[in-house]
């Protein structure tokens, strides 16, 4: 439960950037997701902590050690890689026992500590199977155990819920918060799947191209997102583009011909910005609310999800996807007005790719 | 094929199975059935039976100390073989560093040159520089022309491994020699086990390097049932190729036990997919 930190961490492969002068602080047992689309350096930061890449330039911290130069041995680090790596030659225990081994623990010890972290994934009976003859579930269990039966100072895991099938991926997902509640590790862990990382993590860093592009909690994060980038991946949000002026004592954006009415950029000037919209904040209607911004459109498709529907309208030359509620009547090509409430609506500085 | 094949290919494709059966196992059986014949040349069918060459094998000293000597230097050309092909193929398989590519090459070329060269190259070198052939000749012969095999299963496995395991090794503390020990080793033996086979059965049945490497002392099994066959045809000849065939099937009776017999059949660990 040692806090970790980079700072102006950097990794270039040939001319390539991975990871450009990041700096980032990861408290004591907390547990964080670097999150964001592939190519966003969030597994090279993961590898360069573990010691597994070099860096280019910058510096490593775990508790108040500099790791920077540091071999991978040497570091107090527990890491689950995505393939999982097991041991293919080795049993459950086996594998379990591994780190503790090396560390030339006490048979005893180690044997004690190897049922306890065993226990915890629920694998006890299973310790004297092969590995090769687990299921996809529990050699991610096993190589979960292995990577924190040591209890390290920080623990990695990447991508450690990708291999499982959607059922099993949401049982993991409780697990891991409960695990991380008991062992008190400070985690991070690498994703690509924004509602893995909202849901486990109680930080979310956001990354785009080897650089930080949001920090904070799950919650503030999806609230405010800061750009159009973090919205999007974030909320999955709508992004459309809008001229913004004043127009009286408040503003107005014209967006795909229309006028709506929006609230106060937070610079309060006026221009060009990406009108957000989350899906679940836009609804169908044919008599908007007063007060709220509406724009006529065509329903395109309809996607029905049990507790609701997903739909996919046209507006102008846009496409908006919004969630509604099971009742909700829209036929694919109707004719139909979206509406919003404007204080749900967010104006972000337009960003370049 | 969902209509199933015709009648006519499945008759062929029956006909070729039972013809390399027959072409492949007819020798092998000419052997076995003329060791048990009681006449005193080599003939087949055999003409009765009885197991007096075997006894005739067993009282003539000089087959015993052929088959000793192959045997010792099959099991030394194995230890080197594998040794030294499992380093190799480490070293091949995962450093880079300059001329991997020609090394590896001139490491399987023994695979491709003809072995006759390599027994040439051998007498000339030992007659040069030693005392002629001696048993540490045939084993430095027999090294060269077996490590090929080794380097291509070895590599072959090492090749198709998680390399996540060593790395996760390592963040687990493990330094390079546990790293190797523990991790690459265990999941290379498969290939160094098929490895192995290959050397052993290579050198213990190696005729063309073992001819220019003959002394006095360093008559190997293969070259005196060579030798045996041109001076006289007694079946005690027959015999002997008998056991050798025996000791192969042992061997390969004892991989399939303890390794499985799909390393020796399995295209990627016999390496030569």
């Amino acid at each position: 439960m040692l806090p970790v930190a980079v700072e102006r961490l950097t990794k270039a492969f040939g001319a390539t950037v991975a990871l450009d002068a990041v700096t980032l602080a990861f408290a004591p047992k907390s547990f964080t997701a670097l999150l964001g689309p592939s190519g966003c350096g969030k597994s090279t930061l993961l590898r360069l902590i573990a010691g597994l890449e070099r860096p280019s330039g910058g510096t490593i911290r775990i508790g108040d050690q500099d790791v920077t130069a540091l071999a991978p041995e040497k570091r107090d680090v527990g890491m689950m890689f995505q393939s999982y790596a097991l041991f293919p030659h080795m049993s459950v225990a086996e594998n379990v026992a591994f780190p503790l081994k090396m560390k030339g623990e006490a048979r005893g010890k180690i044997g004690e500590r190897v049922a306890e972290a065993l226990a915890l994934v629920r694998l006890e009976a299973l310790a004297a199977r092969s590995v090769r003859a687990l299921s996809g579930g529990q050699q991610q269990r096993v190589a979960l155990a292995r990577a924190f039966v040591a209890r390290p100072g920080v623990l990695l895991l990447d991508e450690p819920l990708s291999n499982l099938d959607a059922r099993l991926r949401e049982e993991m997902q409780v697990e891991l918060i409960e695990l991380h509640r008991t062992l008190e590790l400070t985690t991070v862990f690498v994703t690509h799947d924004q509602e893995e990382a909202l849901s486990i993590a109680d930080t979310v860093v956001l990354m785009r191209a080897g650089r930080i592009e949001q920090t904070g909690a799950p919650e503030a994060i999806y609230a405010a997102p800061k750009t159009p980038f973090a919205a999007d991946f974030i909320g999955a949000a709508n992004l459309l583009p809008a001229r913004v002026r004043r127009a009286g004592d408040g503003f107005v954006a014209e967006v795909e011909g229309a006028v709506v009415p929006v609230r106060a950029p937070q610079d309060g000037r006026e221009g060009d910005y990406a009108l957000v919209l989350r899906q679940e904040d836009i609804r169908i209607t044919d008599a908007p609310p007063p007060g709220f911004a509406s724009l006529p459109a065509t329903v395109r498709t309809r996607v029905y999800l049990g507790a609701g529907a997903r739909v996919v309208v046209s507006v102008g030359a846009r496409t908006l996807t919004l969630l509604t509620n099971k009742n909700a009547s829209a036929a694919s090509g109707a004719a139909v007005h979206v509406a919003w409430d404007p204080d749900d609506a967010r104006l972000l500085h337009p960003q370049q790719d | 094929m969902v209509a199933g094949t015709p009648t006519l290919a499945k008759a062929i494709a029956a006909a070729l199975v039972a013809v390399t059966i027959v072409y492949m196992l007819a020798p092998l059986l000419v052997v076995i059935g003329a060791s048990f014949s009681t006449s005193s040349y080599l003939v087949f069918p055999p003409e009765g039976f009885s197991l007096k060459w075997y006894q005739k094998v067993l009282d003539t000293p000089s087959y015993l100390r052929a088959g000793w000597l192959s045997l010792r230097i099959a099991v030394l050309v194995t230890l080197i073989t594998v040794t030294i092909g499992t380093a190799a193929a480490i070293a091949l398989t995962r450093f880079r560093f300059p001329g991997r590519e020609p090394l590896q090459a001139l490491f399987l070329s023994p695979l491709i040159l003809p072995a006759i060269i390599f027994g040439i190259g051998m007498l000339v070198l030992f007659s040069r520089y030693a005392d002629g052939p001696s048993l540490m000749a045939l084993v430095a012969g027999h090294v060269v022309i077996t490590l090929p095999y080794v380097v291509r299963t070895v590599s072959a496995v090492l090749v198709g491994m998680d390399k996540a395991t060593e790395e996760a090794a390592r963040v687990m503390g493990a330094n390079r020699w546990q790293r190797y020990w523990y991790v690459v080793l265990p999941q290379a033996l498969p290939g160094i086990g098929a490895g192995a086979f290959f050397a052993f059965n290579i050198s213990f049945d190696d005729a063309v390097v073992a001819i220019f490497l003959r002394g006095p002392d360093t008559e190997t099994l293969p070259i005196l049932i060579y030798t045996q066959i041109e001076f006289s045809s007694d079946p005690s000849v027959a015999a002997v190729s008998t056991l050798m065939i025996l000791i192969t099937v042992g061997m390969i009776v004892a991989v399939e036990r303890f390794l499985g017999l799909k390393l020796l059949t399995d295209r990627r660990a016999a390496g030569r997919g």
